[in-house]
Order: C-alpha cells, then structure tokens, then sequence
C-alpha cells in the first residue's frame, strides 16, 4: 500500500508539474532570438521551421499564422519606456522614429498582443484601432508624435476609451529588418504615458 | 535496495532518518524525471493537437481544396487574432496529396506578400513584391518527391515561377497586401480576390529522339502525350519516391 501511495503520489505531482511547466513555458517565456529594442519586443523567424519547439507550440496553440520572414515584422510593446503599464484612460504619447522600415502599421491590441475589436475598447468610442505609416504627419526632421487616449488633442491621434490595458503592436513591413542587430540598437519610437488629470494610473 | 527496505513492514526496526531520506531523494528525482517527460511530451505534441484550431478557423467542414477564401459575396474570410488589421488577406487552403499547387497574381499596393504555412501555423516559406517578375508572383507549392519526379520526367515550369517545398500534406497560404490609404483597401480586396490559387498543371519537354527514331528511355514518372500539352500532375502517394522505376 505504501509503495502505491508513493508511486501515485509521484505520478500525480509528475502530471500536474509537467503539464503547467509546459503551458508557462510555452505562454509566457519568450522563445529564443527574442529581440528587444525599448519597451518593443519581437520574436525573429517565428513559425520557421526552425523555431524552437515552445515557439512551435504557442503558435500552433494559439492558432496564429506568424509573419514570414519576407513579410516583415511584429513589434509588440506592453509598457512605456519608462515601465508603466499602457492603460488608455491615461495619455499614451508615441514618438520618434521607425529606422528600420520605409512601411509600418501601428495597431491597438489585448495586452496578449491579440487584434482588439472596437466593442472592446470600454467606453467604445475607439475611433480607429490601426494607423498606417501614410497616415499621420511627420515633423521638419521626419519624426513623428502619436497621442493615444480619451481626449487625445495632437494632430496624430488614435482616440480610446477604457480602464483595460492595452498593448501596441508594431508591425514593419519592406526594410533592412533581418539588418536589425541582436542589441538592438535600431531605433523604434519612445512611449510616454502621462496622466491625463482623471485618476490614472 | 534500502528503498525495499524502508517499504518492508518490518515493525522492529522503525525506518531510520536515512532510509526516510534515501526514499525521499528516489521520490523527488524519479518525480522530476517523470515530470520532465511529461512536460516534453506536452511541448512537442501541442503542434499537433492545435492543428485543429487553424483547421476549423479557415477550412470549414466539407470544403474541398484549394480554394480562396475572399470573404468577399459572404464567403468565409478567416481572422486571425494577431493579424495586421490595416492589412487585407486572402487566404487558400491546399492538400497536396492531389498535387503542387500554385498561386499567381499580382496587387497594385506599395507592399504586398505571400506565405506558405502549415496547419499548425508555422511558416514554410514567404516571398514579397520585391521577388516579382514583370509585376507578378507565382508560386508552385509542392512535396519534395513531386518535385524530384517532375524534375525527372523533364517538367518545364513556368521560367519565374518560385518553388516551395513542403513535407506535410496540408496548408495554407496567405496573401496580403497593405494599402496605402484606407479609400484604397476595397480596391485591394477586389485584386486579392483575383488572385489565383489552384491545382498546378505543367507541360513536359518532348522525349529526344535518336538518329534512328528510336526515343531515349525515359523515366515511368512521365506521363505520356504530346509535349507543351497540360499534363496531370503526378501524385506523390500514386508514385511514391524510391518506388518502382523511380530515379
């Protein structure tokens, strides 16, 4: 009786171990080759056939078709530069430049990165989710400046309104980005988020 | 084995601190190397049971393939949670158990692309406009043994036509494109339900002939019938490679 105990007992904390180790593993750990510019991150080759087998699970679990390498790359940000959590009832400034690509979309998402539909930006008054490159005004020196928040008030602009987190996601599209280096030294905008004087943060 | 000992009902000698110890390190390094198994047996066998989310997201039950999937006329158009949404896509499903697939067109947008991906979503290859020839792509997605039987029996494909391997029987390709302007992305989707996505036929070269008339011995693997006529493609399960009178 006692040697079954042990072996049940084994076999139990062997199952239960194994199987959350592997869903934190593959859901939260960030594959290797992540790379890291600011608070931006991406994952190069995702889905190629040699990604890492917790990169292989995620994508298949998660039921994503990730972009090839000929078909850009997917920045996603979930903090500001200086740490804090994008939370859109406050004001989320986005500015700079994006060196690594002549085409880029910046989008709205779930802070899991996942696409964020308009009935699920709280107050639902989100007026736009996705900006192109082509869709904003650029500074004298090629920068530009995005405000992202319930009373954005710049000529960039991406009005919202909710309590939840939320995540940008970068996509680049036609540049040198397999020059990107490992340290990532290219520069990717700065985001700033400022309290808009209703309580947030 | 003192692990023996330590389970025997021996009710003279109480088991010691050692033996309780002894059992404890067998317990906790049996139970992490069954755990690590569990853990790698999880990892590596999720590709295979998330197979299903991408099946049911674009390939509805009774559909034949390949097919475009437009979401144009209210057809079916998958969305996928990290997907682009100021980009269009299109997307085709292909079983290339019925033979190499090809996929040609062409957008009139500043960036578009193709890419191959299995069902479990990784990505098998991935080309963009730069890659076009006279402004288009095309693309002949095949399994390797097709491809070494086609080369064989003398195939000609298509001068620019790019050539993608997979292994597995099942896919889907992507196309996408990226409008400059919102105005613009119903006449992108209108190009992206142009584009073309169907079963590959190809045209063989004629057989040499010697100075007597008689042909040069060809490989079984080429099917017969006049030259630069469409040919049916040669099934790699009808013909497997290394099979009688394969090369």
């Amino acid at each position: 009786m006692a040697r079954l105990l042990w072996l049940l007992s084994m076999a139990l904390t062997a199952v239960v171990a194994g199987t959350v180790s592997a869903i934190y593993a593959t859901q939260t750990l960030r594959p290797t080759g992540t790379l890291h510019i600011g608070p931006w991150e991406a994952v190069r080759a995702v889905g190629d056939a040699a990604a890492d087998p917790y990169a292989h699970a995620f994508i298949a679990s998660s039921g994503q078709l990730p972009p090839g390498s000929a078909e850009g790359m997917r920045f996603v940000a979930l903090a500001s530069n200086t740490g804090q959590p994008l939370t859109p009832d406050c004001s989320i400034t986005v500015s700079g430049f994006v060196e690594i690509a002549r085409l880029w979309t910046l989008s709205l998402a779930q802070p899991s990165g996942a696409t964020l539909e308009l009935g699920e930006t709280g107050s639902g008054v989100a007026s736009r989710l996705a900006l192109h490159s082509q869709d904003i005004v650029y500074n004298a020196d090629g920068s530009f400046s995005l405000t992202i928040g319930p009373r954005p008030l710049a000529p960039n602009s991406m009005l919202i309104g909710s309590e939840t987190p939320i995540s940008l996601v970068l996509h680049v599209y036609d540049g040198a980005i397999t020059s990107v280096p490992e340290s990532g030294e290219a520069s990717l905008p700065i985001i700033d988020v400022a309290s808009t004087g209703s309580g947030c943060g | 084995m003192s692990n023996d000992d330590f389970f025997a009902p021996d009710k003279r000698n109480r088991p010691t601190l050692r033996k309780v110890a002894s059992a404890l390190s067998l317990w906790l390094g049996l139970t992490l190397l069954a755990t690590l198994v569990v853990h790698f047996v999880i990892v590596f066998a999720l590709p295979s049971i998330g197979r299903g989310v991408l099946i049911d997201e674009v390939i509805p039950a009774g559909q034949s393939a390949p097919r475009l999937y437009t979401g144009q006329a209210g057809e079916p158009r998958p969305s996928f949670r990290y997907a682009d949404d100021r980009k269009d896509s299109v997307y085709c499903s292909f079983d290339l158990r019925d033979g190499a697939v090809r996929v040609a067109g062409s957008l009139d947008v500043p960036f578009w692309s193709i890419s191959v991906h299995t069902l479990s979503g990784l990505v098998v290859g991935s080309v963009n406009h730069n890659a076009a020839s006279g402004g288009g792509l095309e693309l002949l997605v095949m399994r390797p043994a097709l491809a070494r039987d086609l080369s064989a029996a003398g195939a000609q494909l298509p001068r620019d036509a790019l050539v993608v391997e997979m292994d597995g029987p099942l896919g889907l390709v992507r196309i996408s494109g990226l409008a400059t302007y919102n105005a613009l992305r119903p006449a992108l989707r209108d190009q992206l339900a142009q584009m073309q996505c169907s079963l590959a036929t190809f045209t063989f070269a004629a057989p040499d002939q010697d100075q007597d008339g008689s042909q040069t011995p060809q490989g079984p693997a080429t099917p017969s019938g006049p030259p630069s006529v469409p040919q049916p493609v040669i099934r790699p399960d009808l013909q497997p490679a290394g099979g009688e009178g394969e090369q």
